[in-house]
């Protein structure tokens, strides 16, 4: 590596291996002190509604680890992937009159694939976001 | 020298089509035709046919052929170290080539009649295809690392097949026998590699007799050709690794006849022959080679001079003939060598064929048991194994005379006289143990001869055609063979009077007559005169006699080698560094390893934030690495 | 523009679209394992017909040449293969078979579409479509508790890796102020030194350390396949394998000349063949037991990346076909095994060789193999990236390397031991293995054996397409 010309003349530092390393070691020894100094030195006394989650004020009620229904899961894929097709197509939009007709049948060709993909999903039931028990 | 071919060459075309036909024989035998037993061995015998024509046309097409032919592609390359695969065409590769191929051919054929019947007939029959995709593969291999490769195919062909009837105690022993003994000699025949590849840098065969062996090292010539020899002398079983080829009688006697006389062992004087040129560099090692030969042909003579199992004696009439043709190459001579390798092969194919008809039919493999039977009465098969016996012997016009005679003339070119009185003993043996065979059976002591019994056995059941045939065709090949001397030497060395090595003694070949003729008369005079006892002047001193029938005690010393210093020395030492050192050390370490595996493997199955930690600590620590 | 260089990419296009389409459809889980084998082998026949094309597309960000054809032809027949052995999808709902195939698809097309790629951005986004892919994959396995959480794992995980490796892309295109593979490769060698281009570099790599289950990225591999579909983990394990190894040689054959690169390499490399083949040694599962041989694999591919010389990238070719091949078969095995669909532990291949012995000798040859033990492609594959190491000097790591090859030893043995010592269990029929199965077993034989006999074709097409890189 280059060394850092320092126009200050008061610290020549040349990086190399060895500082990093001292460097990485030093981090984690502070942050192992400052955590475990925090934590023996600090105030604990626990009681069951300090263990409590916060949940903004509200009285927490049944598990933390429920199911999240998996359509939400499937919009928010979905909503990338339209997503990310917007971007492609507003990049191309820009310089729509440059690309001429090639780019134009390639901006076809990707918009096609992702109808074939798009039409996929609806006849595999991927669109059906009813409950399980209420599909046909 | 060498003229590199294409595979759309016509010899190479056909050359591997010849080699391939039985290989898929073999596959397609044990892959589906096994249940069909005709198909097995229309298949196998339709593959051989294929092998035989193909090498009839190729020493056809070669026949003139000025140099040799090589066609070679890369197995495997990597870098430095390039491993070829390929087909060398040389006379001496065409000539063996063809004679496997006859040899092969006939006794397919003739094992239609031998084997019909047996329950494992499409075994045999693939097996068969097997041994002689790997024979023929062999002989045309262009470098001497595919030649080791099919050489232990063959050796496991010949193990398959000498076991062939598992389920008797005695082949099964005999099998491991071979397979174990000639495995020895493999060793060595490595460890020659090994020293070939370093020293010459190269294994490709004409590379090794020509240039490359000029630059190297002579003491590393003779090391790498002293082991190598150690894989002829395991294979061709010689003195010291000789008593497993008696034992591996135990095989069908087709089989007996295919590779235990006629091709597999005779690869390991092939193996000489091909390595001619380089095994010359090294004086040393020839003397060497003269000596183990001399001493096999001559201890094995004494061995059949006993012997009386039939297959047993045609067995050590084969080490003995064996021993002959290294002392032709080993004396100098290429062609004696190769000569007597080629009608060696067709006399003593047909010695075995004969002999199985005749236990075929009289179901005993015991000379004076046979003589009991009336085996005189197989007309056809005593006929053929009478030539074929005269041919062993080297009595005129029969093959065997003209190359016997060949050979001694090449012993009489060395300096030192011991060889030529060594090999002149050698054919008086011959002569007396072969003819002892044939008189004991041709003319029984009338008082032991069993009255006639109303079975079949006799003369009605003799050969039938298949069996017949072949015998035929290598009665004429072993009568014919003996003038082609001339234009075999024509076409092995280039020269025509390469066929009369050394200088030309007239008394050469009086002597070789005279001496198998002292043989014959003393066989007729202790066996074939009706008045003969029908004991050897050998059985008379019954030290000697037990001393040969035991085979110089050979497999004994083996034996007590075996048990005195493998068993209860090297083994009792490496069972203990075995247990105390290597298994106390693996144990503990595996046991640490399997612990920590447990340990590992719990780590990693943790929590994902802890694995998410460890992955981005990894990657800190690597940018800090590439900072410092 | 060359659309002919295009169309092994428009075929799994027009397989994907199609399987759109039936998804929307009747039901008829038949109808969609044809459709989907005429597809792929379509595929495997497109991909084999422009293997030989070159061409540069989309504005230079897309290059077709021998490697990256080589390759699609590896992964257009791992996937074919993988097709072949969903006869019986049972692993996963009837009527989700053509989403199965629909994500198969565009993973395979993600993968064919990564080995092709010369350009940080479309590197990037092809990576992140097969990753996706898999993960929806991965999920559809049905009746397997706590799958959100193997998938959740596999994505964080996943995550991660995008995320370190956007954070070097960034680095990279910081210091060589370009993202074009070759102007990189004319910038890189002066700026490697620099500790924000090395650092970006290798941070750049994570994104296929994570695929290829490289440590410390690997925490995904064994939960994942013992978690996805039998059919899915033999995918995983062979297709994306390989475009992985093809994207690691690409890139390092980049920053070539880096030695501390290499060293990097070279740690990460043994730290994981040797966690990877120690903890398989415990595992009780086959398929968690292959997802840890996997992870040594890769530390073994990473020996042969690391030489960064024509030997080593060629090896990491090879060795890249030859994993396909083994693991597939391996797999195959499993899948046919485990009929119903279900995991199976090691125990369950009890007296595997008295209930079908052609599936019994297929995963010996495989395991063996993978082993290293010759004369099968697993053993050329090691051959080779070994040698290429010693080439380079790296005497050290071949031998951790061994040792780590003796330790796998063990626990291949164990699964063989169960398949050929052990008996089988009181009442189980012998598996009824079809024609097809036989065919494609033997075929795998014949292949894992074969080159193992005869590499040097396969050899010289790896190493012509890793000339292509320098």
């Amino acid at each position: 590596m280059q060394p850092i010309v320092d126009p200050f003349p008061l610290s020549p530092w040349i990086p190399g291996p060895f500082s990093l390393i001292a460097y990485a070691f030093a981090v984690a020894v502070i942050t192992a002190i400052l955590l475990f100094v925090s934590s023996w030195l600090g105030e604990k006394k626990p009681n069951p509604e300090k263990l409590r989650p916060y949940e903004s004020g509200v009285i927490p009620t049944g598990t933390a680890r429920l199911r999240f229904p998996v359509p939400f899961y499937l919009v928010a894929i979905f909503f990338l992937i339209f997503d990310v097709e917007g971007a492609f197509i507003f990049a191309w939009a820009v310089s729509a009159e440059s690309l001429g007709w090639t780019g134009f049948l390639e901006i076809t060709f990707f918009i096609f694939v992702l109808i074939v993909g798009l039409f996929y999903v609806w006849k595999k039931g991927g669109l059906d976001w009813r409950p399980q028990r209420t599909r046909k | 020298m060498t003229t590199t071919a294409t595979l759309s060459d016509p010899n190479v075309a056909t050359t591997l089509a010849a080699c391939a036909a039985p290989l898929l024989a073999f596959a397609a035998i044990f892959l589906g035709a096994r249940r069909f037993a005709r198909l097995s061995a229309g298949l196998s015998i339709g593959a051989v046919t294929v092998s035989l024509a193909g090498a009839v046309f190729l020493l056809a097409a070669n026949w003139h052929a000025e140099a040799p032919q090589v066609f070679s592609a890369s197995w495997l390359v990597s870098d430095a170290v390039r491993i070829p695969v390929g087909v060398l065409l040389d006379p001496i590769s065409l000539l063996m080539m063809t004679v496997v191929a006859v040899i092969c051919f006939l006794v397919q054929i003739y094992s239609l009649g031998y084997m019909a019947g047996d329950p494992g007939f499409s075994r045999y029959y693939g097996f068969m295809s097997l041994f002689a995709w790997a024979m023929l593969s062999l002989t045309l291999s262009s470098s001497l690392f595919q030649l080791y490769v099919f050489w232990e195919l063959v050796g496991l062909s010949s193990y398959l097949l000498i076991g062939f009837w598992y389920e008797k105690f005695s082949a099964s022993q005999a099998g491991k026998k071979a397979f174990v003994m000639t495995r020895a000699g493999d060793v060595a025949f490595m460890l020659g590699l090994f020293v070939l590849l370093v020293g010459a840098g190269t294994l490709d065969v004409t590379a090794v007799n020509g240039p490359a062996a000029a630059r190297m090292n002579p003491s590393l010539i003779t090391l790498s050709a002293l082991l190598i020899f150690g894989g002829i002398v395991g294979k061709s079983a010689q003195f010291p690794l000789l008593t497993w080829l008696p034992d591996a009688m135990e095989g069908p006697t087709p089989v007996s006849a295919l590779l235990h006389s006629a091709t597999m062992v005779a690869a390991g004087v092939f193996l000489f022959a091909r390595l001619f040129p380089f095994f010359r560099q090294s004086p040393a090692a020839m003397g060497v080679f003269l000596v183990i030969g001399t001493v096999s042909m001559l201890l094995s003579s004494t061995m059949a001079m006993v012997s009386r199992d039939i297959k047993q004696v045609w067995a050590y009439s084969t080490i003995s003939q064996l021993g002959f043709m290294i002392m032709g190459l080993a004396a100098g001579s290429f062609f004696a060598g190769v000569f007597h390798l080629t009608t060696h092969a067709g006399f003593k194919a047909l010695l075995f064929l004969c002999s199985g008809v005749v236990i075929h039919a009289l179901d005993t493999n015991d000379m004076f048991e046979i003589a009991r039977k009336k085996g005189r009465r197989l007309k056809l098969a005593m006929i053929c194994m009478t030539l074929a016996a005269a041919a062993l012997a080297g009595i005129p016009p029969l093959s065997g005379f003209f190359s016997k005679e060949s050979i001694l003339a090449a012993l009489a070119a060395l300096d030192n006289p011991i060889w030529l009185a060594a090999a002149l003993l050698g054919v008086l043996l011959t002569a007396y143990y072969a003819f002892r065979l044939i008189f004991i059976i041709l003319f029984p002591r009338p008082e032991l001869v069993q009255p006639e019994s109303g079975r079949g056995h006799g003369s009605g059941h003799g050969a039938g055609t298949a069996m017949g045939s072949a015998l035929v065709v290598l009665a004429a090949a072993t009568l014919a063979l003996g003038f082609a001397a001339a234009p075999l030497a024509r076409f092995l060395s280039g020269d025509p009077a390469a066929a009369h090595p050394g200088p030309h003694l007239p008394w050469l070949p009086y002597a070789g007559i005279g001496l198998a003729a002292g043989g014959l008369l003393l066989a007729w005079f202790e066996f074939g005169r009706p008045a003969a006892d029908q004991k050897g002047f050998v059985e008379r001193v019954p030290a000697l006699a037990a001393l040969f029938a035991n085979r110089w005690y050979i497999d004994v010393f083996y034996a007590r080698l075996i048990s005195r210093l493998v068993d209860r020395g090297l083994a009792w030492l490496c069972a203990k560094t075995d247990q105390r050192v290597i298994d106390a050390g693996l144990d503990a370490a595996s046991k640490h390893i399997i612990r920590s595996s447990g340990v590992l493997s719990a780590l990693q199955s943790g929590m994902i934030q802890h694995r998410l930690l460890v992955l981005f600590a990894v990657v800190v620590m690597l940018g800090l690495y590439f900072i410092a | 523009m060359n659309w002919m260089a295009f169309t092994p990419e428009l075929t799994y296009v027009a397989m994907a679209a199609v399987f759109l389409g039936l998804s929307m459809a009747r039901e008829d889980h038949r109808r969609d394992f044809h459709t989907a084998l005429v597809f792929s082998a379509v595929g495997v026949g497109v991909s084999l017909a422009s293997a030989g094309v070159t061409a540069d597309l989309f504005a230079e960000s897309y290059r077709v040449d021998l490697f990256s054809q080589v390759f699609k032809v590896l992964l257009a027949c791992g996937f074919f293969l993988v097709v072949v052995l969903c006869n019986e999808l049972s692993g996963v709902k009837r009527r989700l078979h053509p989403e199965f195939y629909l994500l198969l698809t565009t993973s395979t097309l993600a993968l064919m579409l990564l080995v092709s790629s010369v350009h940080l951005l479309t590197i990037y986004v092809s990576l992140e479509l097969s990753s996706y892919s898999l993960y929806v994959l991965v999920y559809l396995r049905k009746n397997r508790p706590r799958r959100e959480s193997t998938v959740v794992h596999y994505f964080l995980i996943g995550a991660s890796a995008s995320a370190v490796m956007v954070f070097g892309i960034a680095l990279l295109y910081g210091s060589t102020r370009t993202m074009y593979a070759v102007e990189m490769a004319r910038v890189l060698p002066s700026v490697i030194s620099q500790p924000a281009a090395a650092i970006g570099f290798v941070m750049t790599l994570a994104g296929f350390f994570f695929k290829l289950a490289v440590f410390p990225f690997h925490f995904w591999a064994p939960e994942v396949y013992e978690g996805a579909v039998n059919q899915l983990t033999t995918y995983i394990a062979t297709a994306s394998k390989a475009a992985a190894i093809a994207l690691l040689v690409r890139l390092t054959a980049l920053g070539d000349s880096s030695a501390a690169l290499a060293q990097v390499l070279v740690v990460l490399s043994i730290v994981t063949m040797t966690v990877g083949n120690v903890s398989a040694i415990v595992q009780k599962d086959l398929k968690r037991l292959l997802a840890y041989s996997s992870v040594a694999h890769a530390g073994y591919v990473l020996i042969g990346i690391l030489s960064m010389n024509p030997a080593g990238y060629a090896g990491a070719v090879f060795y890249s076909a030859a994993l396909v091949t083994l693991k597939f078969t391996c797999f195959m095995v499993l899948v046919k095994v485990a009929a119903d669909g279900a995991n199976i532990t090691v125990d369950e291949l009890a007296g595997l060789h008295k209930r079908s012995p052609i599936l019994a000798l297929a995963l010996m040859l495989s395991l063996f193999g993978l082993c290293g033990i010759p004369p099968t492609i697993g053993f050329i594959g090691k051959l080779l990236v070994f040698t290429a190491a010693v080439e380079k000097g790296y005497f050290t790591l071949v031998l951790i390397a061994m040792i780590n090859v003796v330790i796998s030893l063990y626990y291949y043995l164990l699964v063989l031991k169960a398949a050929y010592l052990t008996e089988p269990k009181a009442g189980l029929p012998p598996l009824p293995v079809s024609a097809g199965d036989r065919l494609l077993a033997g075929t795998l034989i014949v292949l894992i054996v074969g080159i193992g006999f005869y590499p040097d074709p396969v050899i010289q097409i790896a190493r012509s397409a890793a000339a292509v890189l320098l």
